[in-house]
């Protein structure tokens, strides 16, 4: 009857705390939306709890994160944006993601970071969620699309396209920040 | 010019890409996040299985197997259904088509007794006879 517990707590707990960023992360550049992307990544870590037992390596573990949390993130994604008051909800997670951005050691300043995510959630979500994988997560184009189980060319039309995007939106917007 | 041009844009778009690189890192989520996933965790009764009992792996053959048997039963039930209707049908239409013959049979039977009978050779011979006269 081992079977049947999935997980032990104390492996469990250690996945949260190893994982907890990534899919908070992914969740909330796909919905722009801090309440749904906790939502999301709860969700996600649940089910996580659940199939456990069938996931057999940390890269098995990190792969399967990532695809649900991409396809829960844009089911919750297309949810809203069924329902009529969602522009009033976007307006106020706007104010919610600046503040939620802290600023780093890279040379992007946190309110460069929050315009650059304001931009990102502007986008088209085949777009979004292939620049979010390829520039948050640094995954290839080819891993990419075994991800999303997408064709190759599909992916790098999506990234090509929202990266254009992103830059016409970046120059106007970011004029003095970025060239 | 066009080279240089394209090499300038390149280089344009390697610094975008960088600096989408530094605005996307990941961040951390609200503090208390992975309590409040334990918590859930430990809150959500987990699924039942049939009838609220829990099987284990033998358990989980035996009912797959019950499911497979009831599905064979069901499968040869409406068979069975099937092929009485279709035995059915074909008795109805074996007893229309007899039916059917009989009643040509008969028809047929009074033909032949009318041109067999008499008198209907001199009527049709004196009917043409009056047709040449004419």
């Amino acid at each position: 009857m081992s079977s049947e517990v999935p997980i032990d707590a104390a492996k469990f707990r250690r996945l949260v705390e190893t994982h907890q960023r990534m899919v908070f992360s992914i969740a909330l550049r796909i919905t722009a939306e801090p309440a749904t992307a906790e939502e999301v990544a709860q969700d996600t870590f649940l089910e996580l709890f659940r199939s456990a037992e069938k996931l057999t390596s940390g890269e098995h573990i990190l792969f399967w994160l990532r695809r649900v949390t991409v396809h829960r993130a844009t089911d919750a994604l297309r949810r809203r944006l069924r329902r009529p008051e969602s522009a009033a909800e976007e307006w106020v997670s706007e104010k919610h993601d600046v503040a939620a951005l802290p600023d780093d050691a890279s040379g992007v300043d946190a309110m460069t970071a929050a315009k650059i995510h304001d931009l990102l959630a502007a986008l088209p979500e085949p777009n979004r969620v292939a620049v979010v994988l390829r520039y948050q997560e640094d995954m290839t184009p080819e891993e990419i699309a075994r991800l999303l189980n997408q064709p190759l060319a599909t992916v790098k039309s999506h990234l090509q396209r929202g990266l254009q995007l992103l830059r016409r939106k970046a120059a106007v917007a970011l004029r003095e920040y970025i060239r | 010019m066009k080279e240089h041009e394209s090499k300038q844009s390149r280089g344009e778009l390697a610094e975008f890409e960088q600096h989408l690189s530094g605005a996307l890192r990941r961040v951390d989520p609200p503090s208390g996040f992975a309590e409040r996933v334990i918590h859930r965790v430990v809150a959500t009764p987990r699924t039942p299985s049939l009838f609220g009992l829990h099987f284990g792996w033998a358990g989980r053959r035996a009912v797959a197997m019950a499911a497979v048997a009831l599905l064979v039963l069901a499968v040869w039930t409406a068979y069975g259904v099937h092929e009485r209707r279709e035995q059915a049908r074909a008795a109805r239409a074996e007893s229309q088509f007899e039916t059917a013959i009989a009643v040509t049979g008969r028809t047929l039977e009074r033909v032949r007794l009318r041109l067999d009978g008499p008198g209907l050779l001199q009527r049709l011979s004196s009917a043409s006879q009056g047709t040449v006269q004419k």
